[in-house]
């Protein structure tokens, strides 16, 4: 009896190892043995709502460049952006023996530029008359003015080269350089308070008729020096003083104006910054200006609607694909490669950017692969996305915009086609899994 | 002495009850073993091996009496169960497949459980067994099934894969009406899971979707055996067409944007029942010339009455045919020699499900030997090995060869027994 209850004993123990099994072949048992359970749907025809808006104002003191320049467009009318800056000396002491020289302004070039750099340029260099301190003691907005006197204390035209050339050179007035190289050389002026209430800043604005390019400066490169020399034995030493922009101050005491007139009538409309113009009023083209801050809007209001199609399924992938206007761009008015994706609430204020479910920023990514056909567009991968607006309770309101992440420092444009387009439709593709027929 | 028999019995019922009850995934459930694509369909393949020599003898055994070892094929000859004796059978098989199709073949080993089983005498004449056996197995892999894309010029590639099983604890009554005529009743408790999956990946996107069906019900069915005389035995066996309660829990993840998305959580879902057939069995056993025992059985399956079908095949009519033989030499020699028990047989089966009409038939060459364990009582190692044979290379159709081989472990207790020599 003992031992046959062993012999038992030993046998399970055989079973319970060998009671595994191994699934590694890949034999294909023909495609036609089953049927899949599943089937995959790709819906285009989900309502995609473009609409324009615009923000009230964008904050540009946090800007990264000097921004300056004007043109003229058929569509936004007269951009033009103006630069305000507060400039600082590296020092306040300048020896007693020593004798003014000259002053220089040198912008150097950041490399940014919009528009048309094979017409001349002009900047006229103002001194202000009011304080650099913003309305709301925080921010500067592209929206904010402060006055500056008439007379320009240097100018310049100019062919612009910003990617062949380092730096602009702008002679400044000797009267103004005079003036504040005698000013330290006396100690009538001995700190930043003392200077910035003697000097309160400049602005660098582009000319009046022009009608050209905007181009982007260094904010840490360009300076302002004052050249000066010392006797020492026989010769003369030259020596100078630069002012630097002010960085540091809080509020920083630097922005960019940027204002249009003269847009098309549906961008003149756009005063409320809750007001969505939809893009079905106007010839189905929606708008983005990226330092005025108008952005395009992206709803998706039947989003559910995808559950209409029979039995239990759920999204695999949803691609927005949106074509820029043909003939909007060219290579003066570039398509950049991406465009940043937002979330606006229901007041258009901004709440963040859009991330995907594993923590990427989703952007809008220019797809030329079939440039050859003029079929060039802006998708963004908007799965994740969707399947959050597909299993929310309610719709809070929420949309996305597309605007340059940039939006502060550049005057990018984009003229994009809305869902109506009779040429090019604004569409979604989503891809859908039908995983239960039977409902 | 009486103690130590009893306490041996305590052991042995604690060994078997834990087995069956701490294990549970090392029941009659044989995970992958069939690996075949044919287990796709339906309760996946139904599993012919049973218990003890039946095996070796072309899965024969609704006509064979036998006093010595567990018939689990007809309920009433549990009534021949000798007096203090007890039974018990652990057996595990082994199943090497080769599949074909047109281009291509795949070989598959798989090694597993088969039976647990044990029956005892309650009263002179009326005997009792509880065995537990596979019912059916599930075990495929299919990879690349193609499917269009609704709405777009491009394909998904899915791979769809299953894993489970029923298992068949059932509890047998044989009773002796008189000398020659057995009754038996049986009732069957099936249940077990049949886990499907199905998996693929597009654009940038996974997609999984587990069902499980948990499928349970009971199963009557009702036995006799008559002898017509010392060395005929006929016999009959109905089971009743029953009814499997299906219960499917689905799963589905998704990867969407690179992170794992939950979309159901083991959601219930309506399934439907999966019907039973009404299964009529005869079987005849004849002995000649003392040293061999002859059997044939047939059996019907009545899966038109069901009325179901798969999305590629219905389920039709089956008959199955076995036979079998059984030679020793002489039961009570004191040579061993000459108590091993040599067996054949074969068993064809015409099949239940037509794909396209056609039906996946089956035979089985079966060989066996069985190998007496000690002295004065009926233990016995028993090895059998078929090859069998199923569906066939034309169109979408499959065929699949393979080799099984059982190891069965009949041992026969003999209790209180004792007592009466002391």
């Amino acid at each position: 009896m003992e031992k046959k209850i062993g012999l038992l004993i030993i046998v399970l123990l055989m079973v319970m190892a060998c009671n595994e099994d191994g699934f590694t072949t890949d034999f294909v048992a023909g495609n036609v043995f089953t049927d899949s359970n599943i089937r995959v749907v790709q819906v285009d025809t989900i309502t995609v709502e473009t609409s324009t808006m615009k923000f009230d104002s964008i904050i540009t003191s946090q800007a990264t460049r000097i921004l300056v320049g004007k043109y003229t467009d058929p569509v936004f009318g007269t951009v033009q952006s103006s630069s305000y800056a507060q400039l600082l000396p590296s020092s306040y002491t300048i020896d007693a023996e020593a004798e003014y020289d000259s002053i220089v302004f040198y912008l150097n070039y950041d490399e940014y530029f919009y528009n048309d750099t094979l017409q001349q340029n002009s900047i006229h260099i103002k001194k202000l008359i009011e304080q650099l301190k913003p309305e709301d003691d925080t921010n500067f907005y592209n929206t904010s003015t402060i006055s500056y006197e008439d007379e320009d204390i240097g100018f310049i035209s100019f062919a612009p080269r910003p990617l062949q050339v380092d730096s602009l050179e702008i002679k400044i007035e000797d009267d103004f350089g005079v003036a504040i190289f005698e000013n330290l050389q006396d100690k009538t002026i001995t700190d930043s308070d003392e200077f910035a209430e003697y000097f309160k800043g400049i602005v660098f604005k582009p000319g009046e008729a022009d009608d050209g390019s905007v181009l982007g400066f260094s904010i840490t490169s360009s300076l302002m020096r004052l050249y000066f020399s010392t006797s020492v034995e026989d010769e003369r030493v030259q020596e100078y003083l630069d002012f630097t922009i002010n960085t540091t101050t809080t509020p920083i005491p630097f922005f960019n104006q940027v204002i249009t007139e003269d847009a098309n009538e549906y961008i003149e409309q756009l005063e409320d910054q809750e007001l969505d113009l939809n893009s079905t009023e106007t010839d189905n083209q929606s708008y983005i200006q990226s330092g005025l801050g108008i952005a395009t809007k992206v709803q998706f209001p039947h989003i559910k609607s995808i559950y209409d199609i029979p039995g239990e399924g759920t999204i695999l992938d949803a691609v927005l694909k949106i074509k820029p206007v043909e003939g909007s761009y060219d290579d003066q008015l570039p398509l950049r490669e991406s465009i940043s994706v937002y979330i606006v609430d229901q007041n258009n204020d901004l709440t963040g950017q859009l991330y995907s479910a594993d923590g990427e920023i989703v952007t809008a990514i220019l797809n030329t692969d079939n440039q050859e056909f003029n079929d060039i567009y802006y998708e963004v991968y908007l799965g994740s996305y969707i399947d959050g607006l597909l299993n929310a309770d309610r719709d809070t309101g929420e949309a996305l915009i597309l605007i340059p992440s940039d939006y502060n420092t550049t005057v990018d444009r984009y003229v994009l086609n809305g869902n109506n387009s009779s040429d090019y439709q604004t569409i979604m593709e989503l891809t859908y899994v039908i995983y239960d027929d039977n409902e | 002495m009486l103690f130590m028999t009893i306490m041996n019995k305590n052991t042995f019922f604690k060994i078997l009850f834990g087995t069956i009850l701490s294990i549970p995934n090392l029941s009659a459930q044989s995970e992958g073993l069939t690996s075949s694509p044919y287990s796709l369909y339906g309760l996946g393949i139904i599993n012919q091996t049973s218990i003890g020599r039946s095996n070796s003898m072309g899965y024969t055994g609704i006509g064979l009496k036998t006093e010595t070892e567990i018939n689990n094929l007809n309920p009433s000859n549990f009534a021949l169960i000798p007096q203090n004796s007890f039974f018990y059978d652990v057996g595990v098989m082994g199943e090497h497949n080769n599949f074909s199709n047109k281009g291509a073949n795949a070989t598959r080993t798989t090694l597993n459980f088969s039976n647990l089983a044990f029956a005892f005498r309650i009263i002179d004449g009326l005997g009792a067994g509880i065995t537990m056996v596979p019912y059916s197995d599930v075990g495929y892999s299919l990879v690349g099934i193609q499917t269009n894309i609704e709405g777009a010029n491009e394909i998904f590639e899915s791979n769809v894969s299953g894993l489970g099983g029923l298992n068949d604890l059932r509890l047998n009554l044989g009773y002796s009406v008189m000398n020659k005529l057995r009754l038996g009743v049986s009732a069957s408790f099936l249940f077990g899971n049949i886990e499907e999956d199905e998996a693929f990946v597009v654009s940038n996107s996974a997609f999984q979707l587990t069902e499980t069906t948990n499928y349970s019900g009971v199963r009557l069915g009702l036995g006799l055996q008559y002898d017509i005389s010392e060395k005929i035995t006929f016999g009959s066996t109905i089971q009743f067409p029953t009814s499997l309660t299906g219960n499917l829990k689905r799963s589905v993840t998704k990867i969407l944007d690179g992170s794992e998305i939950t979309v159901e959580d083991e959601e219930p879902d309506t399934t439907s029942d999966f019907k039973m057939p009404m299964e009529l069995g005869f079987g005849i056993s004849t002995k000649l010339l003392k040293t061999v025992t002859l059997a044939a059985d047939y059996k019907k399956n009545f899966w038109d009455n069901t009325e179901q079908t798969e999305n590629i095949g219905s389920y039709t009519d089956q008959d199955v045919y076995a036979f079998g033989l059984e030679y020793m030499k002489d039961a009570t020699s004191f040579r061993y020699k000459d108590r091993i028990r040599y067996r054949a047989g074969f068993n064809y089966d015409n099949g239940y499900l037509a794909i396209n009409d056609s039906k996946i038939d089956g035979y089985n060459v079966t060989a066996g030997i069985g190998l007496p364990i000690g002295q004065g009582n009926n233990s016995m190692l028993n090895f059998s090995y078929s090859y069998g044979s199923k569906g066939q290379i034309q169109n979408i159709l499959i065929q699949e060869d393979y080799h099984l081989l059982t190891l069965n472990l009949s041992l026969e207790d003999l209790w209180f027994r004792k007592r009466k020599i002391n």
